[in-house]
């Protein structure tokens, strides 16, 4: 039941933050100056994106005894399709964390190597946002063919 | 001082993802195609390993790009067309040695 309900937040920690990801994508791809809000806006995404991460790294161990050995003998490529995701999250997260550090370590700076650092901080959330999509899908996926037991 | 943690973050962002998939590409070359029962019967310790060499060796790599003297001439790649390259490049690698 607990390891369940912990699946599912981390489902929905993982949705949440591919879509909170696109935002500083957004508001940072010209290179200006980070406002009051973009500031709470990347934090609140670096926020998001860890508890994902951390979610799924805290039932992995269960899950590994539990779920990952039904879903290889039930599937194959299922099973090898929740390793690519787990390749995919570790670079998510590592995105994340570096382009989060780059944004406030430049925030309000206004020179130009600053803002080019904003510019790649912006493409850094994209590549985040767009492979987070992908684990995310790729989540579901495997989740709708086997899970945690029912209560 | 504050471009230069930033420079270093940037770095770290790049290079954590590819040297993790550059040691699961070693570890599909020395075990080969691989075989369901190992990845079942797998400890799990080779995902953290892998995660925490990926983050060392990226953290070294942040350091020296930090104090390499940055300047405008240094670095002219494209953000988003760069962004798009490492992208494709990461999920074909994931994809395809899983």
């Amino acid at each position: 039941m607990f390891l369940r309900l912990l699946e599912s937040l981390h489902g929905h920690f993982g949705i949440l933050a591919a879509v909170a990801l696109m935002h500083p994508a957004w508001l940072l791809r010209r290179g200006k100056p980070l406002s009051r809000g973009a500031r709470w806006s990347v934090g609140l995404t670096a926020v998001v994106t860890s508890v994902a991460f951390g979610l799924g790294l805290f039932i992995y161990e269960p899950y590994r005894e539990i779920v990952k050995r039904q879903l290889f003998a039930f599937d194959r490529g299922a099973g090898w399709l929740f390793e690519t995701k787990e390749h995919l999250a570790f670079a998510v997260i590592a995105l994340t964390m570096g382009a989060t550090v780059a944004a406030f370590a430049t925030a309000r700076q206004r020179t130009p190597e600053a803002r080019r650092i904003r510019r790649f901080s912006a493409a850094a959330y994209g590549a985040a946002a767009v492979l987070c999509l992908v684990v995310v899908a790729l989540g579901t996926y495997v989740a709708s063919l086997r899970s945690f037991p029912e209560p | 001082m504050r471009a230069r943690v930033a420079r270093g973050a940037l770095v770290f962002a790049v290079a954590a993802p590819l040297a993790y998939l550059a040691q699961r590409l070693f570890e599909r070359w020395q075990g080969g195609v691989g075989d369901p029962l190992g990845v079942v019967r797998d400890a799990h310790t080779a995902f953290y390993w892998r995660s925490s060499t990926a983050v060392w060796l990226a953290l070294v790599l942040a350091v020296v790009a930090s104090r390499v003297r940055g300047g405008e001439g240094h670095h002219r790649w494209p953000p988003f067309a760069s962004a798009a390259g490492f992208t494709a490049l990461v999920l074909a690698l994931a994809a395809f040695y899983p």
